[in-house]
């Protein structure tokens, strides 16, 4: 778990990035009416796989039950990330009927569950499309505070567009100096075009060369002694 | 020699079928020079229905017997196990996984059909309960033996990567193996000895076959020095690939990539001067010779990284970097700082060494698609009598030869690209580029006008 930032180096000027990513959505969200967030981007390797684990090692830092459920049915990543079996998962539930519970993944933190991917289906756009999935989301929306879903970038493929029909809100990554600029609009107009609520844009792979910044790491290091 | 991969335990799978034969193949093994074996019988596979438990106390019978009069405490037990679906399902529910007795190394294979990404998956499954998995016969899975770059992904996954010796002797394999040379993709090989005829337990031929194509140091680091690791139980690092390449090496390689191209326009140009069957025999030569010269060229950084490895780990590092820092100012004029300060980053001849490869991959795609086309050409002269027809098809081909130049164009200059940028990332000269650039103009010029003079 090597590039689990906020497990491995907890007051690092990331970690306290990804908290300060934390604090907005609990702001965001006093209503308590956001339970499940989507996390995606433009185009592949923006960072939404770290982006979201971090994240929820945070949210159950705060004593949240949180799920990270792996719907990248095309490149899943969860497990490499998190160094777990990705034996069965997602698709199992969905096309055998199986309890999700049967799946979970446990160990990594108390309050923190893992749903993985399951084997790679042919038709990843039907099966998300599917009333099981959308089903399964309820459930899980029901049985922890924030469910947090990994999702294929919104360019290339349909499943993320998809999804976020049936989701409360997306949280787009975006990696800073790597992604065209148009390319991230016309993730957003094509998110917006299906009425999908986007709850932020995470600024990603900043580059800390700025003065400016410099007093984030003067902060840390004062801190960590 | 120590044999990592052999059916030799009597009855129990497709390999030995009675004791029998079994002694007959143990005696040929012994007389070939093998010292050592890891009994490897099939496990969860079609032709094997035992247990982990079942084959391993037919093993020590069957050591108990064979073992002293043929090779004391010469024998690890191990099993090939057939990694599908069920299998990994499975793995969650077993106490003790079917690796080799001694260690956490597990000899794996997949059906012929299994994509690298499915292999991938598989191998993460078994990674994260501390396997450490050895690929049997890469080379028979079509998804790897087309693209020997997935095998390059498979052994950075931190797969060890095996190759039965029978391949080496096989010139349909040839050139999928210099690729694993050149990526630095392969580990360790063995027999996979199933009787006396067909496949049979012996390794000293094909060790002989490394030696002359690619070099003895190779064939030491994959016949000896990989398998004792294996045999051991000790931990294997793939050893760095310093390929001390001199300026003139790296120029005689970048040129011989080229030099292959325009040999294969010259072989090819005279081939409508000459009757079909002869052709692509002398083609073949010529290609086969020319990609000799390549790993001679080689041979000589090869060297100096096995005499690192046999200096051992903790050694090996320095000797690597004084191989670099005194070799480099006189031959290539790497700024030294820059290799010995971040060993992490890639080095310049490893970068070479990859976008070299490329460009050889670039050329084997050529190859086959020149060959076809004059093939078509060399067939159209042949099979159609009508004048006019001939002309129009033959017209077609150059055209689509055209058309192939210009994409061999755009495919070595993207390559170039790369190359360059590679290059400038870590701050390394870049004139390698510009020698490799005109010398592919100067060769692609004088091959038009030949090609041109020809027809």
């Amino acid at each position: 778990m090597k590039e689990l930032i906020v497990h491995n180096t907890p007051k690092s000027p990331i970690s306290e990035a990804y908290r300060g990513i934390r604090t907005n959505l609990l702001f965001a969200n006093v209503d308590h009416n956001v339970k499940t967030i989507l996390v995606s981007s433009a185009t592949s390797g923006e960072g939404k796989t770290t982006t979201l684990c971090n994240v929820a090692m945070t949210l159950a830092d705060s004593n949240k039950s949180v799920i990270i459920v792996d719907c990248d049915l095309r490149k899943p990543r969860i497990h490499k990330f998190l160094e777990i079996s990705n034996a069965q998962g997602v698709t199992d539930v969905l096309l055998n009927g199986d309890h999700y519970s049967n799946f979970l993944h446990k160990g990594i933190h108390p309050h923190l569950h893992v749903l993985t991917s399951g084997k790679i289906p042919g038709n990843p756009s039907e099966i998300l499309n599917s009333e099981a999935m959308k089903s399964l989301i309820k459930t899980l929306a029901a049985d922890y505070d924030y469910v947090l879903i990994d999702s294929p970038p919104i360019v290339p493929v349909t499943d993320t567009v998809i999804m976020s029909t049936y989701i409360d809100r997306v949280l787009l990554v975006c990696s800073s100096g790597n992604v065209d600029v148009e390319m991230a609009k016309k993730a957003k107009e094509t998110l917006e075009k299906v009425g999908a609520k986007i709850l932020g844009v995470v600024l990603n792979k900043m580059k800390m060369n700025n003065k400016s910044y410099q007093y984030y790491y003067y902060y840390a290091s004062q801190k960590g002694e | 020699m120590i044999d990592s991969h052999v059916h030799i335990l009597p009855g129990v799978d497709d390999g030995a079928r009675d004791e029998e034969q079994s002694v007959y193949m143990l005696e040929k093994a012994k007389a070939d020079g093998i010292t050592h074996w890891i009994v490897t019988p099939h496990y969860n596979h079609a032709c094997s229905p035992h247990t982990y438990d079942e084959l391993k106390s037919r093993f020590i019978k069957w050591a108990a017997i064979y073992g002293n009069s043929h090779a004391k405490d010469n024998l690890l037990f191990g099993v090939e196990v057939y990694v599908d679906e069920p299998f990994i399902k499975f793995l969650k529910h077993m106490d003790k996984l079917p690796t080799f007795e001694n260690s956490n190394y597990m000899l794996i294979e997949f059906s012929r059909a299994w994509k690298v990404e499915q292999m991938l998956e598989a191998i993460h499954e078994l990674k994260i309960r501390g396997v450490h998995p050895v690929i049997a016969h890469v080379e028979v899975y079509p998804d790897l033996l087309e693209k020997p770059e997935n095998v390059k992904q498979l052994a950075d996954e931190g797969c060890m990567i095996q190759v039965s010796a029978s391949s080496f002797l096989d010139r349909h394999y040839y050139k999928f193996l210099r690729a694993l040379i050149q990526l630095n993709a392969v580990d360790i090989v063995a027999s996979d000895g199933h009787d006396v005829k067909n496949r049979p337990p012996i390794l000293s031929d094909s060790y002989r076959a490394v030696t002359k194509h690619f070099s003895k140091n190779w064939a030491n680091r994959l016949f000896v020095d990989a398998p004792r690791k294996l045999f051991y139980g000790e931990v294997y690092v793939r050893p760095h690939m310093v390929v001390t390449v001199t300026k003139r090496q790296i120029y005689t390689m970048g040129s011989s990539v080229i030099a292959g191209l325009a040999l294969l326009f010259i072989g090819l140009g005279q081939l409508g001067f000459l009757p079909g069957g002869s052709n692509s025999d002398a083609l073949n030569i010529a290609v086969l010779e020319s990609t000799e010269a390549i790993s001679d060229a080689t041979d000589g950084g090869f060297d100096l990284t096995d005499e690192s490895i046999a200096a051992g780990a903790k050694e090996e590092e320095t000797t690597e970097q004084v191989t670099v820092s005194t070799q480099a100012p006189a031959s290539t004029g790497l700024p030294i700082s820059a290799t010995t300060s971040v060993p992490s980053k890639l080095t310049y001849d490893e970068i070479v060494t990859i976008h070299i490869t490329m460009l050889e991959l670039l050329q084997s795609d050529y190859e086959a698609n020149v060959a076809r086309i004059y093939e078509d050409i060399q067939n159209a002269r042949t099979f159609i009598s009508d004048e006019a027809k001939r002309k129009a098809a033959i017209d077609g081909y150059i055209e689509e030869a055209g058309a192939l130049e210009a994409q061999c164009d755009i495919e070595v200059y993207d390559v170039l690209y790369k190359f360059q940028n590679a290059l400038e990332e870590f701050d390394y000269p870049v004139d390698i580029i510009e020698e490799s650039r005109a010398e592919y103009h100067s060769i692609k010029e004088a091959t038009k006008q030949k090609y041109l003079n020809e027809f």
